[in-house]
């Protein structure tokens, strides 16, 4: 055990891979309850817009595989602590933390975003069905913030 | 008009399943089978590029829900109203 490789080095790792699939779970879950609500108001006058509408759901839920990623890779690098270093060569604790913090915290906010987008989108797209072009493009940027965590979650793990 | 409601439940269900699926089968299926089985990268290279082809994998299967639901639920409009 040496200063590089501390007893307590798997922690960081596994709390990134704790972190990317809980907080990213967390936005999800909002944003499907969320959206859930909106869809569960409109479809009792328009049922027949149910397939529509159920793509802030799948949209929330993509939120959640992101931080699925990200925990399957970190996971796959934990190892005992004397090979697994913080700060050396190899910075791997660390870098783990980051890319776990990132993707979730990304998922997070981009869960809120989808599940705030979707419960007004779907209600308003029961009365003007012309909005659901506009509520697909809101959908799509919300749910590109957490990609950007995603892709930076990725960078950092190759530098492990 | 249990024929339509039992139609969209099975398309939803389909696409369900392959959203929820395709990625994660894409991921262990690229990693084992074609980057260390087949390529021989390292680990890291693999884990990267798998991550990498399942979330495009995963953006394909949503863009065919979505392309779906904004196509077919136009289509099925007049179904419901001659109903």
């Amino acid at each position: 055990m040496t200063n590089e490789n501390p007893i307590y080095g798997p922690f960081f790792g596994v709390m990134g891979a704790a972190s990317a699939i809980i907080f990213s779970s967390l936005g999800a879950a909002y944003g499907t309850a969320k959206s859930g609500t909106g869809i569960a108001a409109m479809s009792v006058m328009r049922p027949e817009l149910i397939m529509k509408c159920i793509i802030p759901v799948v949209m929330a839920g993509i939120i959640a595989i992101y931080g699925l990623v990200i925990a399957v890779l970190i996971a796959g690098g934990i190892e005992d602590s004397t090979t697994y270093s913080l700060f050396n060569v190899y910075f791997r604790g660390f870098v783990h933390l980051g890319a776990g913090l990132s993707v979730g915290f990304s998922g997070l906010a981009a869960g809120f975003a989808i599940g705030i987008v979707g419960d007004a989108g779907v209600r308003g797209t029961a009365q003007q069905p012309r909005l659901f072009v506009g509520m697909i493009l809101i959908l799509i940027f919300a749910e590109v913030l957490g990609l950007y965590g995603l892709i930076v979650a990725i960078y950092l793990y190759t530098k492990s | 008009m249990d024929a339509p409601l039992l139609s969209v439940f099975k398309t939803i269900l389909i696409y369900s399943i392959f959203i929820l699926a395709s990625p994660i089968t894409t991921f262990f299926i690229s990693k084992i089978f074609i980057f260390e089985g087949i390529l021989g990268a390292s680990p890291l290279t693999s884990n990267v590029w798998s991550a990498v082809f399942a979330v495009v994998v995963l953006h394909i299967a949503v863009g065919m829900y979505i392309y779906r639901a904004y196509f077919e639920a136009d289509k099925s409009k007049p179904a419901v109203k001659t109903d």
